[in-house]
């Protein structure tokens, strides 16, 4: 099985903060790097930094929830301290352009030897317009169009440089082969973009794309473009299976999105539960995610169920509390999970497409060369 | 105490001299890896140095419509390159270019906070705007803005992210785990920016940064990219190859501070400086003529075309600079007319000119040993022509290492610079003060009032 964990803030609970112990910088703001080696200990394919469930408004009413930090710089922090862990992070869409995307990620896959994932953020989550109102809003529609387009430029941007342009010649003088460096000349609806990008090209190709968007529009998105799908539901999963018959199966991964709340033992995990409950916030966004609460026997035993129901190819999952829950996976759920062959036993070098066994894209300059 | 030195590291893939990539020591096909970062900025934290700075390109450039394959390039995002290189540092502080033309306020104050954050306040900001039409072809536009309303909207952009910082108190984080208070609302407020550019809401979704804002740097010569920087910058990065005209500037800058209530000691100013370095004279003769060697022909005219924006393909090697006929064309930046000064100066050929500009674009060269270099240095500090440098390698490692084991040394005997960093962040190492919220905003009334 495919296996992510994702976090946010101190925990996906509504209440993480008051119970997590995470390590602070002088700012007082979490550090993931504790998180980071420990996702990496455990062999998960990846670690997602996702936005929060409570809004800037809840943020004003002092909800810990809604704590917000930018994740490019945040996951670059993270790439020399590890070597096989994917890192993805969540990048909105609505008011970024494509060209700082593209060359953002090219930077940071060349510089992790090819282990990043960009999660589309395409519904705000977490952002208000009103950060960027001169900048006006494009109605639903169109924000989808906008989307797809944003994609398709950054692909190109991607595939401008082809594989092996740089060939560092010292004695003829030839750092690159320009006959592999191509303008890109988008003359789009809403993108005028000339490329190419100033940067060489990803390890990966392209980036990990992954969308969490299970709206209508986002998943007829999804369906054409994302090579990893994070939902909370299997219905969706199916949906999306459907939406998207047409590419090859092995073209998208659908991960099923569990919140995990564990402890030795399931009366232990149910206090827990209860205790992070009872200091909840009752103005909190409430959670969509599906909650485990239970021992990691009994986890491993849940996700082998989800995963014999046959419409998801792994998990993404949100530990309730970091670092504890994350601590627990891998120090218990992890190696059950090997027992029973369903992660590697073995770490093993490669890029993050490699782990996730999603095929390598193509520069579309080289095919039309070829 | 005497005065003491800045010192900034300027990353350049290949080295900072065109021909940089095919000396033998350069690892040319590394030049996108960590490995090849990670060997510089750990060189240059081994040598105290304040800084490691990026700059930055929104085009790729090019001859005839195509990327120009006889330069070194790599890959280019100043806050994934800092931020990555955070992790293999402890103290040395990370300076990302970023331009106001083609970004929003919220998304730069939103990066550049955590960013402070993950380097535990060694984030800095060099503001910059962008003046090329083939910048513009990557975001939507067919020309560039104009000058003055890109400085017009860098202020508004530089009011808008400072507000953003300081959106939340430095006391508004509580953590109160037994209460339940995570923060203080009443000490967050939404900015309710609303400009000439931007309409921005805020407040942030992060606390204060760890040194209330990024360090921000400035490093544009046109007047008003001059008078952009008495309002804005804690450390100038300018182009000062005279010794004369850096004292100049550096006194002009002084009292075009003073109307925004801003004192000296206030600013860093750091022009660059690329030293070829050698530990005897003929050794130095033998390494300069070993890197002009490796200067393809078609580099030297290349990059002059491009730097001068006026193309001298035409032209033969031996013609002389054709100085007016540039200036009349177009008119130059700040740094092509330190290049065209320099060019008038020297009575310079197309080929000199080529030579000169292979080496640093309009910074100040050296070619010497290192008693000489940090003689020149101690000489700029003491005379008060500068606050520091911002060193720039011809080519790396090879380069850097001899600065570093060799000059360093010098200057930290002579005392004119740190045996060991003091503090642990970047406003500690240039000497600045922590921003107080507001103050951005009250140093504009000032201005204002006095206009």
């Amino acid at each position: 099985m495919k296996l992510t964990m994702s976090v946010t803030g101190h925990g996906d609970h509504p209440a993480a903060w008051r119970a997590s112990s995470l390590a602070r910088g002088p700012g007082r703001v979490p550090s993931y790097k504790g998180i980071a080696r420990l996702a990496e200990e455990g062999g998960l394919d990846a670690l997602f930094f996702l936005p929060p469930a409570g809004t800037p408004d809840r943020l004003l009413a002092g909800d810990g929830d809604a704590l917000l930090l930018d994740s490019m710089p945040l996951i670059a922090s993270l790439i020399a301290g590890t070597s096989r862990l994917g890192l993805g992070a969540t990048v909105y869409v609505a008011h970024t352009e494509p060209f700082h995307t593209a060359r953002a990620f090219a930077v940071m896959d060349n510089l992790s030897a090819g282990r990043t994932a960009w999660v589309l953020d395409t519904e705000g989550a977490g952002q208000q317009e009103a950060d960027f109102a001169h900048a006006g809003m494009l109605d639903r529609a169109a924000r989808y169009a906008r989307a797809a387009e944003y994609i398709e430029v950054a692909c190109k941007l991607w595939d401008s440089w082809e594989d092996g342009a740089v060939v560092a010649d010292k004695a003829s003088g030839v750092f690159a082969d320009s006959t592999k460096i191509h303008p890109i000349n988008h003359a789009g609806s809403y993108f005028q973009v000339r490329g190419p990008l100033v940067a060489v090209r990803p390890i990966q190709g392209h980036p990990v794309i992954v969308m969490r968007d299970s709206s209508e529009e986002g998943l007829r998105l999804a369906a054409a473009r994302a090579e990893l799908f994070l939902t909370d539901r299997c219905d969706v999963a199916a949906r999306l299976r459907d939406l998207a018959a047409a590419r090859p199966r092995n073209a998208l991964s659908i991960l099923l999105n569990v919140s995990a709340l564990l402890a030795p033992t399931t009366e232990g995990a149910r206090d827990r539960a209860a205790r992070l409950d009872a200091m909840s916030d009752p103005a909190a966004v409430p959670d969509q995610t599906p909650r485990f609460v239970g021992t990691p026997a009994d986890f491993v035993d849940h996700l082998v169920a989800l995963l014999a129901a046959g419409d998801c190819d792994g998990f993404n999952i949100l530990p309730a509390v970091l670092p504890d829950d994350a601590e627990q996976i891998v120090a218990e759920v992890l190696p059950l999970l090997r027992q029973r062959g369903l992660r590697p036993t073995t770490a093993t070098a490669g890029t993050l497409r490699e782990h996730l066994d999603l095929p390598r894209p193509v520069s579309v300059f080289a095919a039309q060369a070829a | 105490m005497k005065r003491q030195l800045h010192l900034g590291l300027f990353i350049y893939p290949g080295g900072h001299h065109i021909a940089g990539w095919r000396h033998p020591t350069t690892p040319a096909s590394e030049l996108s890896a960590l490995s090849f970062y990670r060997t510089q900025v750990q060189l240059a934290e081994r040598g105290k140095f304040d800084l490691f700075f990026v700059g930055d390109t929104l085009f790729t450039r090019e001859k005839d419509g195509r990327f120009f394959g006889r330069q070194a390039t790599s890959n280019l995002d100043p806050v994934s390159l800092c931020s990555t290189l955070s992790g293999v540092t402890e103290r040395i502080g990370l300076v990302c270019t970023l331009s106001t033309t083609y970004h929003e306020p919220y998304a730069i104050a939103s990066k550049f906070a955590t960013m402070d954050h993950v380097t535990d306040g060694r984030a800095g900001w060099n503001v910059v705007t962008t003046w090329e039409d083939k910048a513009a072809l990557n975001f939507n536009r067919s020309t560039a803005m104009e000058k003055a309303d890109r400085y017009v909207r860098g202020r508004e952009f530089i009011d808008a992210c400072t507000a953003l910082w300081d959106s939340w108190d430095d006391a508004a984080l509580l953590r109160d785990q037994a209460t339940g208070r995570f923060l203080d609302p009443a000490l967050i407020r939404p900015i309710d920016h609303q400009g000439d550019s931007f309409g921005i809401r805020g407040p942030l979704r992060q606390p204060r940064p760890v040194q209330g804002w990024p360090v921000l740097v400035q490093a544009g010569g046109s007047p008003p990219g001059r008078e952009f920087a008495a309002l804005v910058a804690e450390a100038i990065f300018t182009a000062q190859s005279q010794i004369e005209e850096a004292k100049e500037f550096r006194a002009s800058t002084h009292a075009r501070m003073a109307k925004y209530g801003r004192r000296p000691d206030e600013v860093a100013i750091m022009p660059g400086l690329s030293p070829l370095l050698g530990s005897t004279e003929a050794e130095v003769r033998r390494l300069e003529e070993e890197i002009g060697d490796l200067v393809h022909p078609e580099v030297g005219i290349w990059m002059l075309s491009e730097n001068l924006n006026f193309p001298l393909y035409d032209y033969s090697p031996s013609d002389r600079l054709p100085v007016e006929l540039i200036r009349q064309a177009k008119k130059p930046t700040a740094n092509a007319d330190t290049l065209l000064g320099e060019a008038e100066r020297r009575n310079l050929t197309i080929d000199g000119a080529a030579r000169f500009i292979a080496r640093s674009r309009a910074h100040q060269n050296f070619v010497g040993t290192p008693e000489q270099l940090a003689d020149l240095m101690q000489r700029w500090l003491e005379e008060g022509a500068c606050d520091g440098f911002n060193v720039m390698p011809p080519y790396f490692p090879n380069q850097l290492q001899v600065f570093v084991e060799q000059v360093v040394p010098l200057l930290q005997k002579r005392g004119i610079f740190r045996t060991e960093y003091e503090g642990t962040t970047l406003r500690d190492h240039l000497g600045l003060a922590r921003p107080s919220a507001g103050q951005f905003q009250r140093m504009m009334a000032r201005a204002a009032a006095a206009a």
